[in-house]
């Protein structure tokens, strides 16, 4: 579903933010991309969900080249960003039905969806109010039931779970696992290592801007925690 | 002092992205800096222009038996009005409902030194257009009108900050009440626009709809308050000592019931009424562009100076052609209008809708008050050239029917005929189309995301900037031909109609073709 190939990204000054990258996510599976501060991954994330350009290497979505045809891409993937800047002039139910008319969702399906996940996420009776009255959790949980809403086929999250409270979390974690059963491919950044260890599958962690270790879960921890694995990386 | 001193370097540099040339790590650093100093001169050098064509023009006032005095109070009033009306929505926006408010307000700062630090930005500029229009006033007077006189200097001089003062105290005050108002209804943005129009409305109606009035020698008496005192003010020395004490009075007393009333005002902004027992009902489905469009729409009337700087060249236009049709209906009973006034007033008709049209459409900023939210565009599915032209017809569903509007109303008033008048609104229409297309350009090749205060894209961004060094430019270009080519005004109006379409068109193009381009730039 995500196949990323000798991605590389450098900035006017000569520095190579991201350095060889590839990486693949097949369907099903949910693939955890961590790193320390700086390394890269929200680089990374970017360029494969269009919103930063890139001269090296070549990122695919469904076989689609991002390069060749980013709309055609864009309408697979879903993204929630770390930071939930969401145009704070308009209601809940505005923004979602907004976001359903980018991606075509038909009326009778948007209805449906939104009652679904504004019910799960506790967001029904606060989607009448602007969102510039909601906190940061709440928008977060905006964020998240506008990416489900037009069922994509990859899902790409950059530290998806800050400012969510635990029910939050958890109903997430459901979805993630549910979306994945159905064929969905999940990419998602995050420093809480221990919901990465239970939840990935795959994980890559990437470093100065190259991936310094990746593989299956089990693989690449052994028998010690993912945690131990990153210190033992950031520190050579 | 230094807690004023650093809050006030945080907002100077803020101020048309000179932070972001100072720290910029490109080559070409220095080379931006000194082309950035180059573009501030010349917008001052054209302002300064503009005043003296105002200040030449307005000394007829001595000749129809007015005084010297009338005619520097007359000059005084313009600034007073250009102050207030660059101000009043500014003022509201900069100390309430900012984004600031929050980390400002946990500073151990207080409140009065916020204040002061936000003002002192808006009475710099005050400064500045009061110098650039009483400067050349002072040189018509001593050239034409008088000999020279340094008490007279002197006594304008000690004026001109006070002069500045006072609009700045009203727009505070003025600001500060739209706020309060607004704070009791759920759209308190839309409400905040929907008084400022009311306000400007009925201030400009106030000033210029009546011809008697605006034949009148002290045409500016009605709107300015200080009018009969800034006279004696000329005068006399107590006089013009009264006349600043009544502005540091007016001011203090301004920003102390701001003061007071800061904290108070930005937490009923920043809280909103609830939606109670809201239901989910059936919602119907639009196409992308429709989307797009409404949007854009939401977005321009979710901010009052947003609003309000953008379409008040539209206000400006249509109210303009009022005060024509009006002024020119009167004229015409007073002395005869034959076929040579009516082709002499007519070929600067353009001057004046170019001039409102192209300063600051709403596309010229458009793409940078998207701000942190730009991320949802690049992420979806939207065709970027469907995004542009969302943009560029949100502009038009204003400026098209305001130029309608206005070049007939202005045709009607100078009693153009019909084939005169419809080339004439043809123009119009045609500069409306240009304006939205560049104003978009502009702010494609000086984008500028990332702001903490609306004011900084809207009021001090780059693309701003280009586009009223463009509006002083057109208008020029337009005068210039009125001026030196002896032909009719209606082929001023065709080569001037020929001319935009074409470079719009170009420019369209060019948008269009190199957008990818563009949205790289912006990364």
């Amino acid at each position: 579903m995500l196949k990323i190939c000798n991605f590389t990204k450098s900035y006017g000054n000569g520095i190579k933010a991201v350095d060889d990258l590839s990486i693949t996510v097949n369907k099903g599976e949910i693939y955890g991309f961590i790193g320390p501060n700086g390394a890269g991954k929200s680089t990374t994330i970017k360029a494969i969900v269009g919103a930063l350009s890139f001269d090296e290497g070549e990122i695919f979505i469904d076989g689609v080249s991002m390069k060749q045809d980013p709309i055609g891409c864009k309408k697979n993937i879903a993204y929630i960003p770390d930071n939930p800047d969401i145009y704070d002039h308009l209601t809940g139910i505005q923004y979602l039905n907004f976001i359903c008319d980018i991606f075509g969702v038909d009326k009778l399906e948007r209805n449906e969806k939104i009652k679904e996940y504004s019910t799960l996420f506790g967001l029904e009776t606060s989607l009448g109010d602007f969102i510039s009255a909601y906190s940061h959790g709440m928008k977060q949980k905006l964020v998240i039931i506008s990416s489900l809403i037009h069922k994509p086929k990859l899902l790409v999250l950059d530290e998806p779970f800050v400012g969510l409270d635990p029910i939050a979390s958890h109903t997430l974690k459901d979805l993630m696992r549910k979306m994945c059963n159905d064929g969905c491919a999940i990419l998602f950044s995050t420093h809480v290592l221990e919901v990465a260890e239970k939840l990935c599958d795959k994980v890559g962690i990437i470093k100065q801007g190259k991936l310094v270790a990746e593989g299956d879960m089990q693989s690449v921890i052994g028998d010690k925690s993912l945690e131990n694995i990153f210190l033992e990386i950031a520190s050579k | 002092m230094s807690a004023f001193k650093s809050l006030l370097k945080v907002q100077l540099l803020s101020v048309f992205g000179i932070n972001k040339m100072l720290n910029s790590k490109k080559k070409n650093k220095t080379a931006s800096l000194i082309g950035g100093c180059f573009l501030g001169l010349l917008v001052c050098a054209l302002i300064v222009f503009m005043g003296y064509v105002y200040a030449n023009s307005f000394a007829g006032i001595v000749a129809t038996g007015g005084t010297v005095y009338d005619y520097l109070s007359t000059m005084c009033g313009m600034c007073f009005i250009l102050c207030l009306v660059l101000g009043v929505y500014e003022a509201g926006s900069l100390f309430y409902g900012n984004k600031d408010y929050d980390y400002l307000s946990a500073l151990p700062v207080k409140n009065v030194t916020v204040i002061c630090s936000k003002i002192l930005i808006m009475y710099l500029s005050n400064i500045l257009f009061t110098v650039f229009l009483l400067a050349p006033t002072m040189y018509v007077c001593f050239t034409t009108l008088l000999p020279f006189d340094i008490a007279l200097l002197l006594r304008v001089i000690i004026i001109i900050p006070f002069l500045a003062i006072i609009p700045l105290a009203i727009s505070m005050l003025i600001g500060s009440l739209v706020s309060l108002i607004s704070t009791l209804f759920r759209r308190k943005r839309t409400v905040q626009t929907a008084i400022y129009t009311i306000l400007f409305l009925a201030v400009y109606l106030l000033a210029f709809v009546d011809p008697e009035q605006l034949m009148a020698v002290n045409m500016f008496s009605k709107i300015y308050p200080l009018y009969n005192l800034s006279k004696l003010g000329y005068v006399s020395w107590g006089y013009t000592a009264l006349y600043c004490a009544i502005g540091i009075v007016a001011f203090v007393l301004v920003l102390l019931y701001s003061s007071a009333t800061y904290k108070w005002i930005n937490t009923r902004l920043l809280s909103t009424k609830r939606v109670k027992n809201f239901r989910l009902k059936q919602y119907s489905a639009k196409g992308l562009f429709s989307s797009l469009y409404k949007k854009e729409i939401g977005r321009l009337f979710s901010s009052s100076l947003y609003a309000m700087n953008s379409l008040i060249g539209c206000f400006m236009a249509i109210l303009s052609s009022i005060v024509v049709l009006v002024l020119f209906g009167a004229l015409k009973e007073q002395i005869g209008i034959d076929q040579v006034f009516i082709n002499e007033v007519s070929k600067y008709l353009p001057a004046v809708i170019v001039f409102m049209f192209t300063m600051a459409p709403p596309t010229c900023c458009s793409l940078s008050i998207e701000g942190n939210n730009f991320w949802i565009m690049r992420t979806s599915p939207i065709p970027i050239n469907k995004l542009f032209n969302a943009k560029i017809l949100t502009t038009l569903t204003f400026t098209l029917p305001s130029a309608l509007v206005s070049s007939i109303l202005m045709a009607i008033g100078v009693a153009m005929s019909f084939v005169w008048a419809l080339t004439f609104v043809v123009m119009a229409v045609s500069v409306a189309l240009f304006s939205a297309v560049i104003g978009l350009w502009f702010n494609l090749i000086s984008p500028q995301l990332n702001w903490k205060k609306e004011a900084e894209v809207v009021k001090q961004g780059l693309a701003v900037l280009w586009s009223v060094i463009a509006t002083f430019v057109l208008s020029g270009i337009a005068v210039g031909l009125s001026y030196l080519l002896t032909i009719q005004a209606i082929w001023i109006f065709v080569i001037l109609t020929v001319a935009f379409l074409a470079s719009g068109a170009i420019i369209y193009i060019n948008i269009l073709k190199n957008s990818d381009k563009y949205l790289r730039k912006i990364e």
